[in-house]
């Protein structure tokens, strides 16, 4: 065992980049189910309530982001650059899901705080930026399905469709056309 | 002179914010290092879905030689190495 303890010792970067990433998922599906359920008022809890657990789940997630991209900087095994993390296409591992996932990061990171900024910007147009979260969260998951290594494992599956299928039937429900009410005669 | 203390109500919410906070950090923490626990024993016993079986035998690689007369010609050492 200690030998192989020393052989998992060399991973201990990718490690914690796994796990982070996997943190990453579950929070920021949390946190956008979460909004798609107070956009939708379909919860009746205090509000601030609602809004402050949101948004500590954002920003946990965008800190597991962090970590999940930092982590890679350090690990042999994917050999990557503080460019190669940062910058789409300039590593050489999977270079279209991790571009992807770079992308995605980025525009989590720069639409997360933007709700700090909404009064600068205008709540209209904050409303209108906060929009494309979804489509970077579902993107995100495009990523951890295509380039994840656990992504094949059942518990990996079945933790993510935990929190990935309601917000995912959320999204549909906002997205989806309005039905027609049948008139009365 | 100090600043005037916020209105009761106010820091009661200020105060629940922040042990929300908290909480969600904590709960994120705890499920990092779960996270990595299982992941680190998953890889320890072989299990690995990118290194695969020879995860754990990465460190115990063992060359082997055989010195039976017989069959020196298939003497070549064995090793065990991780993909």
């Amino acid at each position: 065992m200690t030998a192989a303890a020393v052989a998992t010792g060399e991973h201990l970067f990718w490690l914690t980049s796994r796990a982070a990433g996997i943190v990453a998922l579950l929070a920021s599906s949390a946190s956008v189910g979460l909004g798609l359920l107070m956009a939708g008022r379909m919860l009746r809890r205090r509000g601030l309530d609602l809004r402050s657990l949101h948004e500590a789940l954002s920003l946990a997630a965008m800190a597991a982001i962090v970590v999940h991209a930092g982590a890679l900087v350090f690990d042999g095994y994917v050999n990557l650059s503080v460019a190669g993390v940062t910058i789409p296409f300039l590593g050489d591992y999977r270079p279209l899901w991790t571009s992807l996932g770079i992308a995605c990061g980025w525009a989590l990171i720069a639409l997360g705080p933007s709700y700090y900024w909404r009064a600068r910007i205008g709540v209209v147009r904050w409303r209108a930026l906060h929009r494309w979260t979804a489509l970077v969260w579902v993107l995100s998951i495009a990523h951890a399905l295509g380039e994840g290594t656990d992504a094949g494992r059942l518990w990996f599956l079945a933790s993510l469709a935990i929190v990935v299928v309601p917000a995912a039937v959320l999204l549909g429900l906002r997205h989806a056309p309005p039905t027609a009410t049948p008139t009365q005669r | 002179m100090t600043p005037p203390s916020p209105h009761p109500a106010l820091a009661a919410r200020r105060a629940r914010v922040r042990r929300l906070r908290a909480r969600v950090a904590a709960g994120a923490i705890a499920l990092f290092l779960a996270l990595f626990a299982g992941l680190y024993v998953q890889m320890a016993t072989g299990h690995d879905p990118a290194l695969g079986a020879g995860s754990a035998q990465v460190a115990t690689t063992s060359t082997t030689t055989t010195t039976d007369d017989s069959s020196q010609q298939d003497a070549t050492p064995m090793t065990t190495a991780a993909s």
